[in-house]
């Protein structure tokens, strides 16, 4: 543990950088490149973190490197993603700075990991038994296991060797622990397993979000050092770490390129598109200040009801116009609109409307007909959507987030919308020319 | 909902501006006129503000600023609630409850179920569509309905929503969704981001480079490597040795030179090893030995040459020690001469100097002292001299005794003139009358002021005294009374009483009113439910079941006559008196059973038969009552059958008279069945004739009793006023007539009071004349004084002062003598105002003159003391002063020029002395005789330039020795190093032939010729086996030795066959070296770009865009196919009812000019169409626009009332929706507003004030009324009906 009484005391303190989940190369999802976006830095995301991270480690004469799996996206295959990885790992071999890295479930069934040859500083933990590294001139032990196959659902963990007297002992596991959202369960372990091999840091990886698990042993999922869609928000980065002989300290670091971030705006108090905008730049501002000289991707959502609720209906996507242009009216700022999501509820009374003999109460009903009636909403569907829904990709279709728009529920979820611009432009027709 | 009230507490130009809806219940459509200016639109605007909030920039503030804006309302809900609030500009709790007492907000807040109890559930502008329709929405209905070309779904379902444009709706929806895509489009934003994709894919997949690949092209490097490094390993050796035996060709002729060296240098090895430049070394030193020795030869020559020249120069070293002394006094030669000259001239101007200062000296009175030398002539200068500051205190005091000279002067002058201005004023003073003592009549003049215009007052008083006795005496006649006197005293009845018996009668009168009303309501009724008895009887007989029960009575009274003649004859005697029996049906049919048996059996009639059968039908005999004594024919025949007689034709009788009984019941039975209604209605005239004729006596009995009741009030009242002394008149105008009095006394007392003040103001007149008369000295006695003769001549021309004449002409003469008096006052204060300022002028003009004076004196004392220093007697002129300082400015100057011409000559001559005495020592150390006369002037001077020629020649001889010196020792020098020079030459010679080894300069060519041959020969040698080294690549020896095998021939041969080889494999090599390069080179293309996830990166961000812009489409289409659906379900469910309504109002709004409204079948359409009167069906694009405004308006008001078929009630506001229509059609919109007005409440804002009178003449019934919203007029509703 951190202050084993016989550990002998070292004047020299260790710095270490633990890092994980670098997905090389994969993509930043759901970045419409609109005109005026700032694209420059999107499609290199992960690789400029990547070499923030080798120049951090650079810089602050890291004594080594540790990576805690998915180094790749599993599916990609394009062999210029190791080499890049291969060309920064020689930055570090050529500073001195050892790397240490176990497979996560991407890099097992990664074929770039199968074939690529990497540099002498890089040291691969063997997925067929938990194995231990010393580094003596440190008085380091780290212990990892690679993963064999994507679907490792052993308990990795519990066949780590004990921590090693006298020495630093780091961990490296990548694993779901007791599980976590969003993220497949893959090596579960729990904490007290790893509490007792006596380690004094565990090296998390396979979780995005960075997270301290425990201080006493330090167990700390580093998250990716670039979010790749709008969940992952927030600043992303690595972990730097020092040993002084009878402490450990941690501090995260920045590496992100492009930064991800959530804005809710409370639209029942803006009594026209001036408001709106004036507030919406107002806090675009506040988050481009927030990240520095990064590009910003935010997702916008507008909850509320009023003027706006109006305005947006009559003219679907005016919301995600008007934070567009705002974004680009930023001084100094890059920022980024990645969706904008409006919750916008009308004023009126929706079922005492429809309760109404008049032809609104008509159209209100029909609506709701549809909606409880999934037979005649597919038939409305198909006959409204059928061309365009043949045409859309598979992949549209398919992921996390398929978009099959003949789908009852993609149709239930639509016609809300739909309703609100039929009463919105009805209500604009009405007024005169 | 509705709004009882409406409260503009701060709105646009409103400030508690109050609409009372309800004031004038029932009605339900308002009328809301305002002229331009009014605030109509502000009003419109204020109800749905009221409703929906106030805006944030609400231009309503022009007023009141935003956060004073209030609009309040009382509103019944639909459940009966009576809400009052107060709507505030407020974004927190805008809604407060109102004190409707008051008309102020309350801090209670109120509770959120009230904003819908206020909206319907609705927002504004559904709200606006739904229950709002101002001129532009009518105008563009009738427009959609013509761009639609009247298109009956969407008609149908713009009026059915309040809303418009549908069709535009669903063609927007259209064009959104094929702006986005199209199914075999290319260019829709869709269509390219699929296009894009596909070719992003594409892209992906070629820039892709999968690890198999990768492998691929490592070993293809691999195997060209290999492949490279054979062929040019071949290439090598070849080319090695073809490298060698060039060289072998090219060395073995080097190798026989080398040979030929080394033998010729063997022969030499005896020859000495001497330097390459020994020869011209040694010819060198030979030639420098012979130059040095010439050399020091002619050196040795000059030096002998010079020393004798030195020899004969000589020197005069005695004057040349003087030099110096004696160039000094040659040059100051010529000062000394000026020094001469000038000292016999300064000493004719000194003296000539001195003369003038003797001279002015006597002028300023020195001459006394004056001694003839220059000390006395210095000191009396020195006394002589007048300082500056002198001079000016002495030209000060000159101008300060002017000065207070002539100021003494102007005092003196001035002093005089204060004494002649002093006896003018006594003299005015002089000629002033005596003072008058006037405070009398002051004082009463003063009082009478004080009295104001007591004439006036007292005139007006009288007038006012006449007026009241005017109004008393014409109030007196009013109230009935001849003398005002006894009109005073007398004594009324108690206004108590006359209050109770008018209230009595009035409630009396009323009550006798509203009988009488009722009276004639009833006579009203009575008549009306008489002539439709009159008509129900008209349209043929009437029966009924009272005339149906009358007929059945008499048939029983006749059964009951046959019967009792049956019986023998008591009852039919007790019939016969009127007294019949009520009998059941059972025993009827018993007795006819009976009836029929016996006339069966004494012969009786087949008629008898059938009426006995026709008893078996059902009867009513609970409905049985006493019918008319004697009605009917029948009866009246069986009254007279009765007549003793014949028994058995009594019996026929009466059996005929039962027949007629019995046919008549049943006749009326059948009629009463047959016309049911009929009957129903005449009898229930019947029973409400007879209710109102029993209504109508109690009235009229009640009347009667009321009008005694009043009569007999009337009659003791009468008898009241009587003993009062008063006319008759009735109590409530007794009441009157006691307030009237009171005003009358009121009046009275004013009058006595206004009498008493004027008669008070008369007698203050009255002495105050008296005291003016007395003090003027007027009065009584006629006669005026002196002073009112001349003041008030008008009075006098009038005729004497008494009391009656007016007290302004007394106030005007006591004015006069009053203003006269104060003038003479003022005119004598002033000439003693004018004699006071004259004495103390004259008092202070002789203080200044005296002060003056004393100046004047202390100056001159003054002045006699500064002329004193200058040696003038007291009281000299100024003008003597200033020539005597003059004199002595001249004094001053001379004695300064005498001074400066003393201390020159002094200097001369000391400078002549000091040079005397130079010269001569000078000539006693040289030994030269001493110079004659003055030895510092021109003699001594010819002395010291013989000197200084001597010392010039000595000087040059000395100068020439030095020079001759420098040169002898410079020529010995050359001779030793010269001699040195041949030493060195020598040395070198012996040096040369010792390393030759001969002992001769001679035999030294011969050696050097053999050394340089064997020096070059070693040096060929050596470059050879260099040059050799350098070509070969192995040890010399080797070489020497591997060429001692070789021939030349046979090497040239070998290097023709090796070209041969190299030729072949050339080729061979740079193919294999090309195939390396590409196989590295599509290596090196995989280099970690990051092309491919770039391509990746650009997909996923077009999939981004797919999907967004798919959601977009399925939004638009989905909701073009909804609105579809939506207008056929409407039409289907709406068409019937809203096309039927709809009818009845254009029919009504067009005065049945388009009676129908109708669906028409247009191809595949169903379109709307308007039937004429005639009969022709006219469709929307053939009606005229106001026709068409008129058909939308009827359709929207039909589907309001569709709407409140099912839906609580609320307020329908109109705003100038019959502006395009002419009167008729107003009037005629306007009555069916007031029909749907029953059903939910109409508010109908206009500009047009003809339409409150179209709006009286055809809306009746208390259903309409108007509000005006005038801008100054304080808006109050006013109900017309």
């Amino acid at each position: 543990m951190a202050d084993d009484p016989r550990r002998p005391l070292r004047s020299m303190t260790v710095r270490f950088i633990h890092a994980s989940d670098l997905h090389i190369d994969s993509p930043l999802i759901g970045l419409d490149r609109y005109p005026g976006a700032p694209a420059g830095e999107l499609r290199s995301a992960t690789r400029a973190a990547l070499a923030n991270l080798v120049d951090l480690a650079i810089a602050e004469k890291a004594d080594f490197l540790v990576l805690a799996g998915d180094l790749y996206d599993g599916d990609w295959t394009d062999f210029n993603t190791g080499l890049y990885f291969r060309i920064q790992m020689a930055r570090l071999r050529d500073a001195g700075v050892p790397v240490f890295v176990v497979k996560g479930n991407h890099d097992a069934e990664s074929q770039i990991t199968r074939t690529l040859t990497a540099p002498d500083n890089v040291v691969e933990f063997p997925s067929s038994h938990a194995h231990t590294h010393t580094l003596p001139h440190l008085g380091v032990a780290l212990h990892g296991r690679s993963f064999r196959d994507r679907a490792t659902v052993d308990d990795l963990a519990a066949e780590y060797p004990d921590a090693i007297p006298g020495m630093l002992n780091v961990g490296l596991l990548h694993t779901s622990l007791d599980g976590r959202p969003y993220h497949d369960p893959y090596a579960p372990t729990r904490l007290d397993v790893l509490r007792r091999k006596g380690y004094d840091y565990w090296a998390l990886g396979h979780v995005h979000a960075r997270e301290v698990i425990c201080e006493r042993p330090r167990v700390v999922y580093s998250g990716n050092p670039q979010g790749r869609h709008a969940r992952e928000t927030g600043a992303k980065g690595c972990e730097l770490v020092e040993w002084d002989g009878k402490k450990l300290s941690a501090q995260p670091v920045a590496l992100d390129a492009v930064r991800w971030a959530q804005l809710s705006i409370a639209a029942d108090a803006m009594d026209g598109i001036s408001a709106f905008q004036q507030h919406a730049i107002d806090r675009l501002a506040g988050l481009a200040r927030d990240a520095g000289e990064r590009l910003v991707a935010v997702r916008v959502s507008i909850t509320g009801s009023g003027a706006l609720h109006r305005l947006e209906s009559s003219q679907p996507g005016r919301m995600e116009s008007e934070l567009r242009a705002m974004a680009s009216e930023v001084p100094g700022a890059r920022l980024w609109i990645e969706k904008v999501a409006c919750d916008l509820r009308p004023d009126y009374d929706r079922a005492r409307l429809a309760a109404g003999p008049d032809a609104i109460g008509e159209l209100l009903r029909l609506i709701d007909r549809a909606a409880a009636d999934e037979t005649e909403l597919a038939a409305i569907g198909r006959r409204a959507l059928e061309d365009l829904h043949a045409r859309l990709p598979s992949e549209l279709k398919s992921g996390a987030d398929p978009l099959r728009l003949l789908d009852a529920d993609v149709l239930r979820m639509l016609l809300p919308a739909a309703e609100a611009t039929l009463i919105a432009r009805l209500l604009d027709g009405n007024m005169p020319a | 909902m509705r709004f009882e009230k409406l409260l503009l507490r701060a709105f646009g130009p409103f400030t508690d501006r109050v609409l009372d809806f309800e004031a004038h219940a029932p009605a339900g459509l308002h009328l809301v006129y305002g002229p331009n200016e009014a605030g109509k639109s502000s009003a419109l605007r204020a109800t749905t503000d009221l409703l929906f909030g106030i805006p944030l920039r609400s231009d309503d503030d022009f007023v009141h600023k935003h956060a004073d804006m209030r609009v309040g309302a009382v509103v019944r809900a639909d459940d009966g609630r009576r809400v009052a609030l107060m709507r505030r500009k407020a974004n927190k709790a805008p809604l407060r409850a109102l004190d409707e007492a008051t008309g102020q907000e309350t801090d209670a807040v109120l509770e959120a179920d009230i904003q819908a109890v206020l909206t319907g559930g609705l927002d504004r502008a559904l709200f606006e569509s739904m229950f709002g329709i101002d001129h532009a929405r009518l105008r563009e209905g009738g427009r959609q309905l013509l761009a639609g070309e009247g298109e009956l779904g969407a008609s149908l379902f713009q009026a059915g929503s309040g809303l418009s444009g549908v069709r535009a709706v669903l063609d927007r929806l259209d064009s959104d969704a094929q702006a986005l895509f199209v199914p075999r489009g290319q260019v829709r934003s869709i269509n390219e981001t699929l296009r894009r994709l596909d070719e992003l894919k594409r892209e992906q997949r070629d820039r892709t480079v999968r690890p198999r690949e990768w492998a691929s092209l490592e070993a293809a490097v691999d195997t060209a490597r290999k492949r490279d490094a054979e062929a040019a390993e071949q290439m090598r050796a070849v080319r090695d040795e073809q490298r060698r035996l060039e060289r072998m060709r090219t060395f073995l002729p080097q190798a026989a030179r080398h040979a030929q060296l080394v033998a010729e240098l063997a022969q030499l090895a005896d020859a000495p090893q001497l330097p390459a430049d020994a020869a011209e070394r040694r010819l060198r030193a030979q030639a420098a030995l012979g130059g040095a020795q010439d050399a020091a030869a002619r050196a040795q020559r000059e030096a002998d040459e010079l020393a004798a020249r030195r020899a004969g120069i000589e020197i005069d070293t005695g004057v040349l020690a003087q030099a110096e002394s004696i160039a000094r006094l040659h040059h100051d030669a010529d000062r000394a001469a000026e020094a001469e000259r000038e000292l016999a001239a300064g000493s004719s101007e000194a003296a000539q100097l001195a003369r003038r200062l003797r001279s002015l000296l006597a002028r300023v009175g020195q001459d006394v002292a004056i001694r003839d030398d220059d000390a006395s002539i210095d000191a009396l200068s020195r006394e002589s001299s007048v300082s500056a500051g002198t001079a000016e205190a002495v030209r000060a005091a000159a101008a300060r005794l002017a000065s207070a000279r002539q100021a003494a002067d102007t005092a003196l002058q001035r002093a005089a003139a204060a004494e002649g201005a002093l006896a003018a004023a006594q003299q005015a003073l002089d000629a002033l009358p005596a003072p008058v003592d006037d405070s009398a009549l002051a004082a009463a003049h003063a009082a009478a002021l004080a009295l104001g215009d007591i004439d006036a007052d007292l005139a007006a008083a009288d007038a006012r005294i006449a007026q009241f006795d005017a109004r008393i005496a014409d109030g007196a006649r009013g109230l009935g009374a001849c003398d005002a006197q006894a009109l005073r005293g007398a004594v009324p009845p108690p206004l108590g009483h006359a209050e109770a018996l008018a209230a009595r009668m009035a409630n009396l009168r009323a009550e006798r009113e509203s009988l009488d009303a009722t009276l004639a309501v009833m006579a009203a009724e009575t008549d009306a439910l008489q002539a439709e008895r009159a008509r129900l009887a008209a349209s043929g007989e009437v029966v009924t079941a009272s005339t149906l029960a009358a007929a059945r009575a008499r048939r029983d009274q006749a059964w009951a006559r046959v019967r009792a003649r049956l019986d023998g004859g008591a009852d039919a005697a007790r019939l016969d008196a009127g007294h019949p029996t009520v009998r059941g049906a059972p025993e009827l049919r018993t007795r006819t059973a009976r009836v029929a048996k016996a006339v069966r059996s004494t012969g009786a009639t087949a008629e008898l038969f059938e009426a006995s059968a026709l008893f078996e039908a059902p009867a009513r005999p609970e409905l049985a009552v006493p019918g008319p004594a004697s009605s009917g024919p029948g009866l009246a025949r069986s009254d007279a059958a009765a007549a003793p007689g014949n028994a058995a034709a009594s019996v026929a009788a009466d059996v005929a008279a039962l027949d007629t009984a019995l046919r008549e019941a049943d006749r009326q039975a059948d009629l009463l069945r047959a016309d049911a209604d009929r009957a129903a209605r005449f009898a229930s005239i019947e029973r409400d004739l007879a209710e109102r004729a029993e209504r109508a006596a109690t009235g009229r009995a009640r009347r009667d009793a009321l009008l005694a009741d009043e009569q007999g009030a009337i009659i003791e009242w009468s008898a009241r006023l009587a003993s009062a002394g008063l006319p008759f008149m009735e109590p409530d105008a007794l009441v009157r007539w006691h307030r009237q009095r009171d005003a009358w006394l009121s009046q009275c007392a004013l009058r006595d009071e206004a009498a008493g003040t004027r008669d008070a103001r008369r007698s203050l007149r009255s002495a105050s004349w008296a005291a003016l008369a007395r003090a003027l000295d007027v009065g009584g006695s006629g006669r005026a004084g002196a002073g009112v003769e001349t003041l008030a001549g008008d009075a006098d021309a009038a005729g004497p002062f008494d009391m009656q004449a007016p007290m302004a002409v007394l106030l005007q003469a006591a004015e006069a003598r009053l203003a006269s008096g104060r003038r003479a006052a003022e005119s004598r204060a002033e000439a003693t105002r004018a004699l006071r300022q004259a004495q103390a002028h004259l008092a202070r003009e002789r203080a200044t003159a005296d002060e003056a004076r004393s100046r004047a004196s202390a100056a001159e004392q003054a002045w006699d003391v500064a002329i004193a220093s200058l040696r003038l007697p007291a009281g000299a002129p100024a003008a003597q002063a200033e020539a005597r300082l003059r004199e002595l400015d001249e004094i001053e100057r001379l004695h300064a020029q005498w001074h400066a011409a003393r201390d020159s000559l002094a200097g001369r001559s000391a400078f002549l002395a000091a040079r005397a005495a130079q010269i001569e020592a000078l000539a006693l150390q040289l030994g030269r005789p001493l110079p004659g006369g003055n030895s510092g002037g021109t003699s001594g001077s010819l002395l010291v330039a013989a000197l200084h020629g001597q010392a010039q020649a000595a000087h040059d001889a000395h100068a020439q020795a030095c020079a001759l010196d420098e040169r002898i020792d410079r020529a010995r020098q050359a001779v030793a190093q010269h001699a040195v020079a041949a030493d060195e030459a020598a040395r070198a010679l012996a040096a040369m032939r010792a390393a030759a080894g001969v002992e001769h300069d001679a035999q030294l060519p011969a050696v050097e010729q053999r050394a340089a041959r064997r020096q070059a020969l070693s040096d060929e040698l050596h470059a050879l086996e260099q040059q050799m080294l350098e070509a070969a690549d192995r040890p010399l020896d080797a070489l020497l030795r591997e060429a001692q095998g070789h021939d030349l021939d046979a090497v040239a041969r070998r290097l023709e066959e090796l070209a041969a080889e190299g030729a072949t494999l050339e080729p061979q090599a740079r193919q294999a070296q090309a195939e390396l390069v590409e196989a590295r080179h599509r290596l090196a293309q995989v280099d970690g770009s990051e092309a491919a996830a770039a391509t990746r990166e650009a997909a996923e961000s077009a999939l981004a865009r797919l999907r967004g812009e798919a959601l977009a489409y399925a939004r638009a289409r989905l909701a073009h196919a909804l609105l579809e659906h939506a207008l056929a379900g409407y039409q289907a469910r709406a068409q019937g009812p809203m096309i039927e309504r709809a009818s009845r109002l254009l029919d009504a709004m067009t005065a049945g000019r388009y009676p129908r409204v109708r669906a028409e079948e247009d191809g595949e359409r169903r379109v709307l169409a308007v039937e004429r009167a005639d009969g022709k069906a006219l469709r929307v694009e053939h009606l005229s626009e106001g026709t068409r405004d008129v058909l939308y308006l009827a359709l929207r008001l039909a589907a309001l009332d569709l709407h409140l078929d099912g839906n609580p009630p609320m307020p329908l506001v109109l705003d100038d929706i019959l502006l395009t229509f002419d009167d008729a059609r107003s009037a005629a919109t306007l009555a069916a507003l007031a029909a749907l007005s029953r059903r939910t409440q109409v508010l109908l804002f206009t500009h047009h004030e003809h339409l409150v009178d179209v709006a009286r003449r055809a809306v009746t019934g208390g259903a309409l009324a108007v509000h005006r919203l005038d801008a100054d007029a304080q808006p109050v509703s006013r109900s017309i009906q």
